[in-house]
């Protein structure tokens, strides 16, 4: 039984879907593209309705790990999703196809795409768009900071016990970063342009950024778009707690992750994926599709500083900060809200803080801002994915979820951090930040409707 | 009058753990890629499982003649009364 060739094999599972011609309208017409879909996979279980409830609830969702006995390492915590059983999700064979970090970015994908109102009924491994879009002029983008680091080990583990001819072809699958993107298209049968981008921490808001670039230059009407991660693993944990990252409150997990507060001491490993589906505002009105909010600028850059540390004068997120807000054509007067990267490691908070201030001075004491790390981790490569369905979810509800573990805020950290309860009131632009290993920086910048 | 062969319930047990492919649809005349749409991966993905669940070496002469869950078992069959073990466990030592 000799395998095809992977081209071969994914052609096999490759449904073909006639081309239906919906360009009704030129194209482009808007720097802003609307967002009518949200779907998440997080610490708070399958949904962005348990993640927003949550959220508003100020539970934290930090505890023991279970996947692996932590006993021997010197980080145990970490925001796991729980009861997490991937054929309740997916289809068994697909589901056997796909790391932990791809099948999160498929039961995400899947839940802002019936939002959007985008699927017609599910054929077994396949679940077809319906007619209101175009398959070819639909995409994908979703990103993974560290992507499939269990199927890695699992099958490592596998090979040096029982040899070579013990590790499982669909390794071949399950293992590379993009397979979660080419999963989702291959699903739903999703043809339009279709990639991965990996910038560590700040991946999820990159891939938001692509599509909004990809909407805003003609090349799809549609764009799936979001982070996935799964990295609650010996290894990674074994290697980031090395690293200093990561938060050694093992006796208080729910007090671990404590970001712009005094006595925090690094991150909490959370897990899951955000996607949001992002689509060109003629096509979303068009079709009649309920806009949730829209996506309306994007900055990036890179720090050229260090590895691991962000530059302690802010400047690479100084850059980002400003090139989103040119991007969206805002001035700082019109922020009323920054959900922050906000990790909970000493240098982050003190950076982003700084830049924060650099950015908007005195404008920086009228604005809440919330880390949503607090309550559930530190998703890596999906955070910026999860917290722009956060943001959206802000805007939507005109309610600023409350940061955790706020007991005392770090003098260095001169922004008015929302604690102890939710605050109301009304938004109507919303930033969000990511920064990440390597010096990347992703600001997004995000309206109410 | 004789009982139809029934399959190894460790080939059963593989499809449904594996793929998700219940019991009523595992006729001995199945064909693995037409009724049971599994691609090649996938293939190779059951023979990796039934190695392991049975502990013999899955290799049957010529791939292209297995094409029914009958043929399957044949091969399965096979492979066990020739008893070449599926993976010689590697020592450490040899390891490094």
């Amino acid at each position: 039984m000799e395998p095809l060739g992977i081209a071969e094999a994914v052609l096999w599972t490759r449904g073909y879907h006639a081309p239906a011609d919906h360009r009704e309208e030129p194209m482009p017409t808007s720097r802003t593209v609307a967002v009518t879909g949200l779907g998440a996979v997080t610490p708070y279980g399958v949904g962005v309705e348990p993640l927003w409830n949550g959220l508003l609830a100020g539970r934290s969702t930090a505890a023991r790990i279970r996947r692996f006995d932590p006993s021997d390492h010197a980080v145990q915590i970490a925001c796991e999703v729980p009861g997490f059983e991937p054929t309740e999700h997916l289809p068994r064979r697909l589901a056997r196809q796909l790391d932990p970090f791809a099948q999160y970015a498929l039961v995400a994908a899947a839940e802002a795409l019936g939002q959007a109102g985008l699927l017609a009924a599910a054929e077994g491994m396949h679940w077809p768009l319906g007619d209101q879009a175009d398959s070819r002029r639909v995409g994908v983008v979703i990103a993974s900071g560290i992507g499939a680091i269990q199927e890695a080990t699992d099958q490592h583990e596998r090979l040096r016990t029982g040899g070579p001819r013990r590790v499982r072809p669909y390794l071949a699958i399950a293992l590379p970063l993009n397979m979660a993107g080419g999963q989702v298209a291959i699903r739903h049968g999703l043809r339009g342009p279709n990639y991965s981008v990996v910038s560590a921490c700040a991946s999820a808001s990159d891939a938001i950024g692509s599509a909004l670039d990809l909407i805003r230059a003609g090349r799809a009407d549609v764009v799936v778009a979001g982070g996935a991660e799964a990295a609650v693993n010996p290894l990674t944990i074994a290697g980031f707690a090395a690293a200093g990252a990561l938060s050694r409150r093992n006796a208080e997990p729910a007090r671990a992750s404590r970001p712009f507060d005094v006595d925090r001491d690094g991150f909490v490993t959370g897990e899951g994926a955000g996607v949001v589906v992002l689509e060109r505002p003629a096509h979303a009105a068009a079709r009649g599709a309920t806009v949730l909010a829209e996506v309306s600028g994007y900055g990036i850059s890179n720090d050229a500083y260090h590895p691991t540390q962000p530059a302690p004068d802010g400047d690479g997120a100084i850059v980002a900060l400003r090139l989103a807000l040119d991007d969206a054509g805002l001035d700082t007067s019109d922020v009323d809200h920054i959900n922050a990267h906000g990790t909970s490691t000493r240098l982050n908070d003190a950076a982003e803080a700084v830049a924060v201030r650099a950015v908007f001075a005195s404008q920086a004491d009228r604005i809440p801002v919330t880390s949503t790390k607090s309550a559930i981790g530190h998703l890596l490569g999906a955070a910026g994915g999860v917290e722009a369905v956060a943001t959206v979810m802000a805007l939507a509800n005109g309610v600023v979820p409350a940061t955790l573990n706020l007991e005392r805020r770090d003098t260095a950290c001169d922004l008015d951090v929302v604690a102890g309860e939710p605050r109301k009131q009304a938004l109507r632009t919303a930033l969000s930040t990511s920064f990440g290993f390597g010096g990347h920086n992703a600001v997004l910048a995000f309206q109410a409707v | 009058m004789t009982d139809p062969p029934r399959l190894d319930p460790r080939i059963a047990s593989a499809l449904h753990d594996l793929f998700g492919i219940p019991q009523a649809d595992l006729r001995p005349d199945a064909e693995l890629d037409a009724d049971l749409q599994l691609d090649s991966l996938s293939v190779v993905e059951l023979q990796v499982a039934l190695e392991e669940s049975t502990g013999v070496r899955i290799n049957p002469e010529d791939p292209s003649q297995v094409r029914t869950l009958a043929d399957l078992q044949s091969v399965v069959e096979a492979a066990i009364v020739t008893g070449q073990p599926a993976f010689p466990s590697l020592k450490l030592s040899e390891d490094r």
